[in-house]
């Protein structure tokens, strides 16, 4: 680890909170059926970036690439 | 034992010690205390005993372990904000947990006398589901809508982007920064792991909920030492002045233990140890 400036400070607007409760009410589901497999320390906290950062980009560099053939 | 508030107390502690102290090291050390021990309290034969007794691990539950653990961070890391955040965490953890029927040994090893209020029991001998209805169930519930409440009410602050841009990120510069840089991740997502425990305290706080009350059926009892279809399992057989008694000699010496401690050893690995340029400024 380094020091330095720490954290460049994002231009990106704050994710809406309509989408925090959508990936909430997604977890409770996923949760109620699966319950420790899904309610423990590991997953549930990082639940939120897995849902509204890793998944969206994922699906943004799917959908990229998926047009890339396309125009191919 | 408490479920969900263990994750609520985190953002309100950070919200009234500010950038003295590491985000990342308080919830270290409010998930200590269970962080190695959790598993296997569900597979001992005296669940209450090995949980918060001795013999057993229940020295993770005193004040004790969070000195002992705040001492060797801040002797290895020098860092000042991880051994502070360290520190009360754990303290956090072990007061919290003084709700349950088993208690916590508040001042082991001067006193291995549990402290409890009997808010409701503590019930993991009925297995982790089982465990989990039975709190969800109790006054349990209340405690963690309390914790959320004093979240919501006393520190939504601590939750917004300006906060972890001025207060969560240069309190620990180093830890973020590393992530900033290593893992190329941006500061949505710097926060959005800063917000997980949030999103988690509520998701299994609901989750839970939902299974004692649509799956376990158990039934909901929210009254003191509730729910009454668990065993009773006090771990201590003492009158109410013998435990006052006790527990009054352990707080004695253990204070007696710190004063010492700290002037022989405390004072000079904090002294040598180093803050954040941000608390710092706070303190000049």
């Amino acid at each position: 680890m380094s020091d330095g400036p720490p954290v460049t400070p994002s231009p990106e607007p704050d994710i809406k909170l309509v989408w925090f409760v959508v990936a909430l009410l997604a977890y409770i589901a996923a949760g109620f059926f699966l319950k420790s497999a899904v309610l423990n320390w590991i997953v549930g906290p990082l639940f939120p970036f897995l849902a509204l950062f890793v998944l969206p980009r994922l699906l943004r560099w799917r959908r990229g690439a998926a047009e890339v053939e396309s125009a191919e | 034992m408490s479920w969900a508030a263990h994750e609520f107390e985190n953002y309100f502690i950070q919200k009234h010690i500010g950038v003295k102290a590491s985000f990342l090291g308080i919830v270290l050390g409010t998930q200590s205390p269970d962080l190695f021990t959790k598993l296997f309290v569900y597979q001992s034969d005296d669940t209450a005993l090995f949980h918060r007794g001795w013999p057993g691990v229940g020295f993770t539950h005193s004040l004790m372990f969070g000195v002992v653990l705040a001492t060797l961070v801040l002797a290895v890391t020098r860092s000042q904000g991880w051994a502070l955040g360290i520190l009360i965490g754990q303290w956090a953890h072990v007061l919290t947990d003084v709700a349950d029927s088993a208690g916590v040994m508040v001042f082991f090893p001067f006193s291995t006398e549990p402290v409890t209020i009997d808010m409701w029991e503590h019930a993991a001998v009925l297995g982790p589901h089982g465990d989990a209805a039975a709190y969800y169930s109790s006054l349990g519930l209340a405690w963690d809508l309390f914790w959320l409440a004093m979240v919501l009410i006393f520190a939504s602050q601590a939750l917004r982007r300006s906060y972890f841009r001025e207060v969560i990120v240069p309190a620990d510069p180093k830890v973020w920064g590393w992530l900033h840089r290593t893992l190329r991740l941006p500061e949505t997502a710097l926060l959005l792991i800063y917000r997980g425990l949030m999103f988690y305290g509520i998701g299994r706080l609901v989750a839970w909920f939902l299974y004692a009350r649509l799956d376990a059926k158990t039934p909901l009892q929210l009254e003191w030492g509730g729910p009454a279809y668990v065993t009773r399992n006090d771990l201590s057989d003492a009158g109410v002045l013998e435990v006052i008694g006790r527990t009054a000699l352990g707080a004695v010496l253990f204070a007696a233990f710190l004063w010492v401690g700290w002037r022989l050893i405390g004072r000079r690995l904090w002294a040598r140890g180093y803050d954040v340029p941000a608390a710092a400024s706070v303190k000049a």
